[in-house]
């Protein structure tokens, strides 16, 4: 189960909104490996409406959150045609040494109500967990 | 030519903990070469079975990614700054 405050919920659609109608991408990050307290919005150096790579300001961004406690619990980006479940593609590079143990969280644009989603992808397996808006 | 190399989280471990180090080479591909040389533990993360470097790396020469300049054969110089960025993508 993934806990996202409402402001880290409201934040990862709004970055989704403003990057439209390129995929947007980002950071969700916590003091607790459960817990989504923070969203960095970061650069997709794509700028494509079908794929994304973070940027090195993605980086940037991890060491100053490690600085402030904070570890890297997914990676966040929209989907802006599509549903909120990983693609072929997000499964590909899910194998990714880099960002083990992070989760997948999909932004749905694909309707006119946003879908945050999150998942674990081992392999092949893709693992939906619940995700529970909380007040802080 | 001497340049620093800026390492991610996940390769420290492999070089005495340090976020950055110093390669040598005339190229980036030197420098990998280098760095691999340097730190063995490094080429797990950082070389492809090819020779190359590994598909979930991007290698920057300061704020450029060489992949967009000459790629491994990109020539360095002295004092540059060469980060080496895990590459995080999807669709």
């Amino acid at each position: 189960m993934l806990h996202l405050t409402t402001e880290t919920w409201q934040a990862m659609v709004a970055h989704a909104l403003d990057g439209f109608p390129d995929e947007a991408c980002g950071l969700l990050a916590g003091a607790t490996p459960d817990q989504g307290e923070v969203f960095v919005p970061c650069t997709n150096v794509d700028r494509s409406s079908r794929s994304f790579s973070l940027g090195p300001d993605a980086w940037q961004a991890v060491d100053e959150l490690d600085g402030r406690g904070l570890a890297v619990l997914a990676v966040v980006h929209s989907h802006t045609h599509t549903e909120a479940y990983p693609s072929p593609t997000d499964v590909a590079q899910a194998a990714n040494p880099f960002i083990g143990g992070w989760r997948w969280v999909l932004v749905s644009l694909k309707r006119p109500e946003p879908v945050v989603r999150s998942y674990r992808i081992d392999g092949e397996a893709i693992d939906e967990e619940e995700v529970v808006l909380i007040d802080r | 030519m001497s340049v620093t190399v800026r390492l991610p989280t996940i390769m420290r471990s492999h070089a005495g903990g340090q976020s950055e180090v110093k390669a040598e080479g005339a190229t980036i591909g030197e420098v990998v070469n280098d760095l691999v040389r340097q730190f063995p533990g490094t080429a797990t993360h950082l070389k492809a079975p090819d020779g190359g470097v590994h598909k979930f790396v991007n290698v920057y020469l300061n704020d450029e990614d060489v992949r967009y300049l000459q790629k491994l054969d990109t020539p360095v110089k002295e004092g540059d700054q060469v980060s080496i960025l895990p590459a995080v993508a999807g669709g």
